[in-house]
This record gives structure tokens, sequence and C-alpha cells, in this order.
């Protein structure tokens, strides 16, 4: 039964891969694209990586042009003064160069830049008449022009002759080093005025028999606006691929041509257009993003995440599914195509479809295939994770090769190494990188591998000890390459972690198995390699198998590991700050009082409710044994209604409704202690004490359930009911006990109840 | 002096009530033009004058969805002035307003913007004798109110210039309370559903107008009528409807005549920025005249002495119906 319980719990918390937890993360697989053509991972979710790139990519541009410059002028200047030059300095700034000619040794400000000086030295007029150019274009571009205005014929007027000017210009400059960028200027003058006829010209005259270069890809951008602007989608896509600068632009593009085409057209008709254009792959990267990213709910309960991805397929519509099934057939048809370049590609896309459909077999032979058309180091790297995935998934667990996922896990932990980011390695710690969230390819994908699909098969198995070690190497991988803990965070992630959970809900003998293999040796190389990976903190080791022990009454044993975890580790955790609730204290029953926390209060409470419990079971029924039995009682009501001694959830780290409902022990126990104690007894204040311990019990009945107009009905309801009872008997019986005044004159649930049952309201 | 006190209370009385009664307008012909290039044809000057044609509703722009920003409205094609607007004739500039905008966007900004923008155009190509503005829009149950709102203050901005609000009306639309506005056109066309494909023609049915005429008698707002004298053809797939498609040459290769209007498509082929492929059905839809002067007959029975306009003046439509069917048309 125990072993079910833990088995549904951990199969619930990994069918979702959610870890629960009101600290910082989240993570579902929706949130690792398994899918990845492109850097970015959903082109309508942008993500960080994806701005990088992008970033980096509109950066290399700038850079490639700074190199050009140099080369124009035949400079050596520093790059950053180029840059400053080109990109920074206003139009008056350039005017001013060429009044420095001649005057090399000028104090002017100017002068600090190794490009002016280069250019004042060698008096480079062309350069110069250039940039003034160029920054006048500039100035006129920047007049943004509102699309509710309406020019008039002398606004017009104005416009034309400045295009005329740089038309003019443009055409006159002959034997020029900058006669493409002057027709450069051109082309964005043209469409800023939106003279789409001249723009082509331009592009097919000047940029199209162009070489690669920063002018070219830039130009070519502006043409991809241009068709995007004349309403031909398609053809501003395969610009757009092609230069790269803007996720944006696939957006729009995406979203116009999604409105006008189906995907199977849409594919179609730019694979007829250049079945190698760039725009393919964003395409194929969306909808296959789309179709990773479609979910149903009822899709998490599947007991591992392939069987949750099929589901969700066949949720579909039919139509969406035969859309799926002919892009696959689609794909594949292009993988054999001798024209297109990256074969690989395809057969990439086609098996992760194939996958998506639940066809493994499938999958995994199209991704063999795939791994033999020469796939780039990238692709080779996808494919090989598809494959480890799908193989992972057709097997049954005696299938399982552990040498073959030791060589996994190897590769996956290199591959993790080669591609951490350095900012990652220098603080330690990215938001999202550690706590079950991490936006690193390699790592999600182990952890995909691993929480979604090797896992579940152990812990069906009852393989404990390699289910917690496997989770707690997932867990801890990313942290121990990146140097994490060396680092000190902001926010202990420790309880918010797979690992955790999985050991907050495992019985406590795996847990303490599982810590004494992660510091011992073995003779399983698979159990070496994950244990020098799993976290080292015998503090925190100690707390939870002490705490998971009191959950189970294992007073004693729990107070041996609590003295072995230091002062500083209790007083730096979480929960230390609400150690406040005095366990012992009945009037808390009745009302709410603190202590201030002391960073034994564990200990404290363990070595009491063990001192307890060993009176209990040799005291013969007496007045001793009533109050024993009693004070017992109170400290597991505070251990049931309260977090920081033997429960993680409940307005602490973990609120699902899962924990909410685990009683380590539960409520019918504690009521039998007390109404035994309360039978024991004579004291009457004893008695009462029982009583309303009780009734403290069924608190939440009366505020929860009985609430609402009719009061007739409730009050008969809660008569019947036990805190009802109970109410009545103490009212009867104990109402001159101090307690019963306490109770009358403190208790707001009691109160209510009055109120209901005698209708005061 | 009794009796001229009376007389005076009286004429008094009748005076006021003389000037209280709006008069209503003399009825005119009057055409749409809706091409995104102002330039008319021989045929089309010599339609203008040989029907009396006094007055011109010119789309000046389309305001939609912004294509890169969805949040935000801007002009769609905008009228481009080739030829000069004809001088002896009233014109009433058009704006037509996608639905969408009223479903995403707030357009209390857009109002000032597409007022002042008509008033420029207008002034800049040289567009005068202008006494009303119209919107047309689509409206739907949900965006109502904020098109109504929208027109409202429209009303009192132009009121404010001099000029007067007159918005389309569609039949659908008959038995829902009139919007704030100066004088409605009744749209008597697009009756209808043309993503049917068991429609025969969306254009016009008389059937349809019958239906909703019933409003008329109780409509709260003046209203000129139009009535259609355009064509287009209709492209569905598996049943679905894919595109519309204007100045479809029946003649091509690739379809066939199945019967009366529809079309089978025989080989896949691109017409106007669309790939038709084989099995699919084109409807071709042209507005019968039996069918509008039945339907003229069931709208004259409702409302007396109102302009009528055709649209739109496209010599490649106008030239379907013979001279005297225009007469007629024209004729209250």
């Amino acid at each position: 039964m125990k072993l079910r319980k833990f088995l549904t719990i951990s199969c619930l918390c990994f069918t979702a891969l959610q870890t629960f937890g009101c600290g910082p993360y989240s993570y579902e697989p929706s949130d690792y694209y398994l899918f990845r053509l492109t850097p970015d991972t959903d082109i309508y979710n942008l993500n960080k990586d994806t701005w990088d790139y992008y970033a980096k990519r509109n950066q290399d541009i700038v850079n490639l042009n700074i190199t050009e410059w140099q080369k124009l002028v035949g400079s050596n200047a520093k790059s950053n003064d180029v840059y400053e030059v080109v990109y920074k300095y206003l139009e008056t700034d350039i005017a001013r160069i060429e009044s420095l000619f001649g005057k090399a040794k000028s104090k002017d400000t100017l002068l600090r830049n190794s490009f002016v000086q280069h250019i004042v030295r060698v008096k480079d007029k062309q350069a110069l008449e250039y940039l003034l150019f160029a920054k006048m274009c500039e100035r006129y571009r920047g007049i943004s022009i509102d699309d509710w205005d309406y020019p008039s014929a002398e606004d017009l007027k104005e416009q034309e002759e400045m295009l005329n000017l740089i038309m003019q210009k443009a055409s006159t400059i002959k034997q020029n080093r900058f006669s493409d960028r002057y027709a450069f200027q051109a082309l964005r003058a043209a469409f800023t005025f939106q003279n789409w006829d001249l723009c082509l010209k331009l592009w097919n005259e000047n940029f199209e028999p162009m070489k690669p270069c920063s002018i070219r890809t830039l130009a070519e951008d502006y043409i991809g606006g241009l068709y995007y602007r004349k309403g031909d989608y398609v053809k501003a896509l395969s610009y757009f691929a092609r230069t790269d600068l803007n996720p944006q632009n696939y957006k729009c593009c995406l979203s116009k041509i999604n409105e006008k085409f189906t995907m199977e057209e849409a594919f179609a008709i730019i694979y007829k257009h250049d079945c190698n254009a760039l725009a393919l792959q964003y395409l194929l990267q969306t909808y296959g993003t789309a179709l990773e990213t479609n979910r149903s709910w009822e899709s998490y309960n599947e007991p591992c995440y392939l069987c949750s991805v099929k589901k969700s397929f066949h949720a579909l519509e039919p139509a969406k599914q035969k859309q799926y099934m002919d892009l696959h057939s689609f794909c594949l048809k292009a993988a054999k195509d001798n024209q297109v370049a990256n074969r690989a590609m395809w057969q990439y896309s086609a098996a992760f479809i194939s996958l998506m459909c639940g066809d493994i077999e499938a999958a995994k032979q199209e991704t063999k295939a795939g791994q033999q058309m020469k796939p780039n180091e990238n692709l080779s790297d996808k494919l090989h994770i598809l494959y480890v995935i799908t193989e992972a998934a057709g097997s049954s667990f005696e299938q399982q090769n552990e040498q073959a996922l030791l060589q996994n896990l190897r590769w996956f932990e290199q591959k993790i190494k080669v591609n951490l980011p350095k900012e990652m390695t220098k603080k330690g710690h990215i938001e999202g990188s550690f706590g079950n969230w991490s936006t690193y390819y390699y790592n999600d994908m182990l952890r995909k591998l691993l929480l979604g699909i090797v896992i579940p098969k152990y812990i069906a198995e009852g393989k404990n000890l390699k289910t917690l070690l496997l989770t707690g190497y997932t867990t801890e991988l990313i942290a121990n390459l990146s140097g994490y803990r060396k680092h000190s965070q902001e926010w202990n992630e420790d309880f918010s972690t797979d690992i955790f959970v999985m050991m907050d809900t495992m019985p406590v003998a795996d847990v303490q198995e599982y810590v004494a293999t992660i510091y011992g040796n073995s003779s399983d190389s698979l159990i070496n390699y994950l244990s020098s990976f799993c976290y080292k903190n015998k503090d925190y080791y100690n707390e939870l198998i002490g705490t998971k022990l009191m959950r189970e009454e294992r007073f004693t044993e729990a107070a041996a590991c609590f003295e072995q975890v230091k002062k500083s580790y209790w007083t730096s955790m979480n929960i230390y700050p609400y150690f406040t609730y005095p366990i012992f204290d009945d009037a808390n029953l009745i009302r709410r009082t603190s202590i201030n926390p002391k960073w034994d209060y564990k200990l404290k409470y363990a070595q009491e409710m063990s001192r307890l419990k060993s009176q209990m079971l040799i005291m013969q029924p007496s007045e001793e044994k009533a109050a024993v039995l009693y004070r017992y009682s109170l400290g597991l009501i505070a251990a049931e209604h309260k977090f920081s001694l033997t429960k993680y959830g409940k307005d602490c780290y973990i609120s699902y409704s899962i924990y909410q409902g685990n009683d380590s022990v539960s409520s019918e126990k504690i009521d039998r202690l007390l109404a035994e104690a309360g039978d024991m007894t004579k004291d009457k204040e004893l008695s009462a004490k029982c009583l309303v311990a009780r009734m403290k019990m069924k608190d939440a009945e009366i505020s929860d359930n009985y609430w609402g107009d009719n009061d007739k009905k409730r009050g008969k309801a809660i008569s019947k009911s036990l805190y009802g009872t109970l109410a009545k008997l103490i009212e009867t019986k104990f109402a001159d006990t101090r307690t019963f005044e306490m109770l009358s004159a403190q208790c707001d649930t009691y109160d209510l109840y009055r109120q209901i049952i005698y209708q005061k309201r | 002096m009794k009796f001229a006190k009376i007389f005076t209370t009286l004429a008094f009385i009748a005076m006021l009530f003389c000037g209280c009664q709006s008069k209503k307008e003399p009825p005119e012909n009057g055409i749409y033009y809706w091409r995104t290039t102002f330039s008319l044809n021989d045929y089309e000057h010599s339609f203008l004058q040989k029907h009396n044609i006094k007055r011109l509703y010119l789309r000046l722009f389309d305001v939609g969805l912004d294509m890169q920003n969805p949040n935000v409205a801007s002009p769609i094609a905008t009228l481009r002035f080739k030829d000069s607007i004809p001088q002896n004739m009233e014109i009433i500039p058009v704006v037509f307003i996608d639905n969408e905008v009223f479903k995403k966007i707030d357009m209390t900004p857009y109002v000032s913007r597409i007022c002042d923008r008509i008033i420029k155009i207008c002034k800049q190509n040289g567009v005068t004798n202008i006494r009303y503005i119209q919107m047309d829009c689509d409206w739907i149950k949900t965006t109502r109110d904020q098109y109504f709102t929208f027109l409202q203050r429209a009303k009192g901005l132009l009121h404010d210039k001099g000029l007067k609000l007159y918005a389309t009306i569609r039949l659908h639309q008959l038995s829902e309370t009139p919007p704030d506005v100066d004088k409605g056109l009744l749209m008597c066309y697009n009756t209808g559903a043309l993503l049917n494909e068991k429609t025969n023609n969306s254009i016009l049915a008389a059937s349809d107008v019958n239906l909703y005429a019933k409003h008329l008698s109780k409509y709260k707002l003046e209203l000129d009528v139009a009535y259609p004298a355009f064509s287009w053809s209709v492209v569905f797939r598996e049943g679905k409807f894919v595109c519309l498609l204007r100045g479809f040459d029946t003649q091509n290769q690739n379809i066939k005549l199945e019967k009366s209007n529809i079309y089978s498509v025989m080989q896949s082929f691109v017409t106007q920025g669309q790939e038709l492929k084989a099995g699919d059905k084109i409807r071709v839809e042209i507005p019968e005249y039996q069918q509008i002067e039945k339907s003229k007959k069931i709208i004259e029975k409702r409302i007396k002495g109102c302009s009528i306009a055709i649209f739109a003046l496209d010599s490649a439509n106008l030239v379907k119906f013979n001279e005297n069917e225009i007469k007629e048309i024209f004729n209250n």
C-alpha cells in the first residue's frame, strides 16, 4: 500500500515532470523543446537564448561593416573608433572633420579618435563625403511617416526631390569606393517612400550580384520587407530567412502565411520556390514546436512523457492529425530529394513527428536513417538525442542497457560542460538554470530523457535506489558542472528539486540507502558515476531523514539524525523563522500564540516526543498516562497542522493537493488518543482539554463546510457532526472548567458553531 | 381684434410646425467608386452623364488592423487620384472600417484621425462639394456599441466642421436600433450566405430582402438605398470557402462549366495570387436584374422618394446591364 502510494505520488510528480513548490521554478516538458532546428525554440515566445543569438547576429553584421570600412579606407584604426564614427557621429561631427585637414596637431577632441586621425592624415575626402551623405539620409529617413498622415503636394514634392537627389548621387558616383553604399542609401530612401519598383531595380542591379558582405545582407533585409508590404509573404519569408536578422520578421510572415495557407501548402509553395530556403527550416521549427507544445490536460496523467505526447496527438482534431501526417510524408519525401542540401534536417523532422504520434519504432528507424545522411555537428547531436530518447522509450525495463545508458549520460555530461555559458560558470547561477528549470538544451534533454522516460521505468520496477540516484544526478549535474554551490545563492533551492520530492515521497529506508550509497563506493559503474554527481550535504540529508522518521513516529531515530545537524544549518533553513508554534502549549489551540524561533526546535520536539512515546508504551492507565497521552497528542496535532515539523507541505515548499493529503499520522489516531486520555482521566480540566483538542481537529469542518445561507439546515448537519457532539458534551459536562471558559471567550470556530446552532447571526 | 389674435396665434403655431419638420432632400442618382485609383474611362464618363448621376460615393480609404502591429489601426488602400473629380456632382467621401478593429482596439483616438484625414485628402485633391461623410462597417452585435460610440463622436466632430454623417446600413442590421447619424444608406445586396457552398447567388435574392424589409417601417433613420452592379467568383474546396476572386475570366482553360453558374477546376493554376487546385468549385455571381427589380419593389413599398445608388462604377460590371435596366434601377 505504501509502495503504491509513493509510486502514485512519484508518478504523478513526474508525469507532468513538475516539481511543486512555492519556489521560483516550474518546469514542464513544454518548456524544454526537444525539436530544435533554429535558435528560436518558439518563434512566438522568444526566449533569452534567441535574443542573445540575434543580438550576436546583428553585432556580427556591424563588426563586418566595421572591417569593411577599415579595408575601404586602408586604415588599421581601432574597431571601436570606426564604430563611433560610422554609427554614432552626427552630421555636424562629420562636417567638422574636413576642417581638420592639415591640422593633425589640433587639439580638437575629434582627433582623439584613431579613425578620424587616419582620415585627416590621408585627407580622405571621398570617405567624408559619403559619411556626410549617409548621415543626411539618416536624418530624412528618421522623419517618421505617420500612416495617418496624408502628405500634401508640397510634401510629396520635397520627398521626391530628396529621393531624386539621393538617386542622382547614387547614379553619378562611379569609380568610387563607396558606390555600393550610395546605392544602399538610395535603396533605403526608395523603401521609405515605398517606391517598390525602384527598390527592386536597385537590388537587381547593385546588390544581387554582390558577394556576401554587410551591405548586401542589409539590402536583402529591405527586400524582404518590400515583399512583405506587397503581401507576398512567402517570398518575404525566404529573404528574411537568408538575412536572419530579426525573428519578428518571421513572426509576421508566418502568421500571414498561416492565414492564407495550410501547413502543407506553405511548405509546398516555398519548397517549389527554393527547396533549400532557410525559411523552410523556420517553418519546420514553428510547426514542430506547435505540435510539441500541444498538450492536453488529460495527457499529464499519463505514466510517462511519451505516452503523454501520444495522447495529446490523438486528442487533436482529425484534420489536424492528418495535416501533421501529411507533413511527415512531405519531410520524408524531401529527405530523399537529391536537390536538397540538408536532407538530414527533413529526416530529423519526420522522425520527430513520428515520435509525437507515438510511433516510436518508426521514429527510431527514421532517426537512424537521418544519422546516415551526413548531418552537420549540430544536427548530428539532435539526431543522437532523438535516437537515445526513442531507444529508451521503446525498450522495456529488462531491455534497458545500463552500460549504454552510462555511455549516453557521459555524452550528455560532455555536451553540457562544453556548452555551458561563460556567465554561468562565473556566477555559478543564472536564473532558471537550477531548481529544476534549465534553458540549456543538452541539460534539458538529459532531464527529459531521465525524468520523463527512464526513471518512471525504474519506479515501476521498484528500483528505488537507482531511481533516487538517477534523480539526484539529473538534479545536480548542471549545478555541479557550473560550480553553482561554490557561490552563495539568494534562495535555497534544495527543497524545490526533483530529488527532494523523490526523497520526500520514498520510504525512509530507501533514502537512507541512497545517502549511504552516494557517500560510499560501489562495484556498479553506473552507481559510482551517478553518485559522483549527487549532492553531498550531510546536514541536508539528516534533517530530511529525521523529518521522514518523525512522520512514522520514530522519534528516537529522528532525534539521532537531528543531533548530527549543525546549528548553522538549522538557522539557514528557509523555514527557520517559522519555528514559532508553541507545540505543547494547549492554550494555543484556542488562541494562537507564538514563540521565538530556536535552532533546536525540531530536535527538542523529536526528543520530547521520543520520551513521551516511551512512557506511553510502558505506563499503565492512570492520571499520569492520560497526561502523557494528551501531551503526545498535542505534539501530533502540531505536526499534523503545522509545517516545519513533519511536513514540507501546507503553506511551505510544496503545495500540491496530493501532498496535502499525505497524512503522516492520521487524524483518527490522534482523536483516538485524545478520547482515550479523556476517558482515562478524572481531572475535569484535562478532560475538557482533550475535548477541545478533538474539536480543534474538526475545526475545518465548521469553517469550510458550513458556510452559506440556510442556517437551519446547516445547524442540523453540524449538530450531527463530531464537532457538534463534542461541543455539546463540553457544554453539558464541562461548562464549569477554565478550558470551557476560554473556548467560549476566544475560539472563533466555537463562536461560529454557536451562531449557526442558535442562529444568532 | 379677437379674431386677429386667434389668427396670429394659429399662424405662429403653423410656422413653428413647419419649422420643426425636416425637409426631405430631393432624391438624387448616385454611384459608388470603389477602386484604389481614381480614373474614369470613356464608358464610365458617359455613364455618369447618361444617367444623370449627381452623387458620387467615393471610397477614400479603408481602416484595418496594422499589418505589423495588430494593436493599432491604420489606413489601408488609400485612393490615388489619377484623374480629377468631376465638378458637377456632390461627392460623398466614404471610409470602410473593418469590423475587426472594433473587436480588438479602442477606436476613440481614431475618430479625429479618420475625419481629419478625410478632409485633408479632399482638400489636397480638389474634392469639393461635400456635405456628407459616409462610414461603412459591417458591424455585428458584439461590436455595435463600440461602432455606434465611434459614429456619435464622428458626428460631433463633423458637425463642427459643417458636415453631416452618413452611415451604411445592412439589411440584417434593420432589426437593430439605428446609429446616431444624420442619414443611412441601405445596402440592398450581399443578402445570401457567401460562405455556404449551397448558396446560388449571395449578392442578391429578393426573397432574402423580403425577410428583412418588414423592419423598414419602424426604422427610425432616413434611408437611401443602394443596389448591386458588381460581380465576383467564390471558390470552394471540399465544401469550404477558399477565397473571392474579382474579374475572374470564365474562359480560363483550366476550368469547366458544371451547371448554371458553377465551374470546376480541372487543373491547378494560380490566379490573382491564389492557387486553385483541381477539384475546386467556383461559383460565379452576377446580380440578376429581375432580382434587383423585385427587391426594389419590396423596398419602395416601405420607403418613398429616397435617393438610389448603384454599387459600383466599373464598366466591366455595368456593361452586363442594358440601359433600360439601369434607368429602371434609378427610377423612383
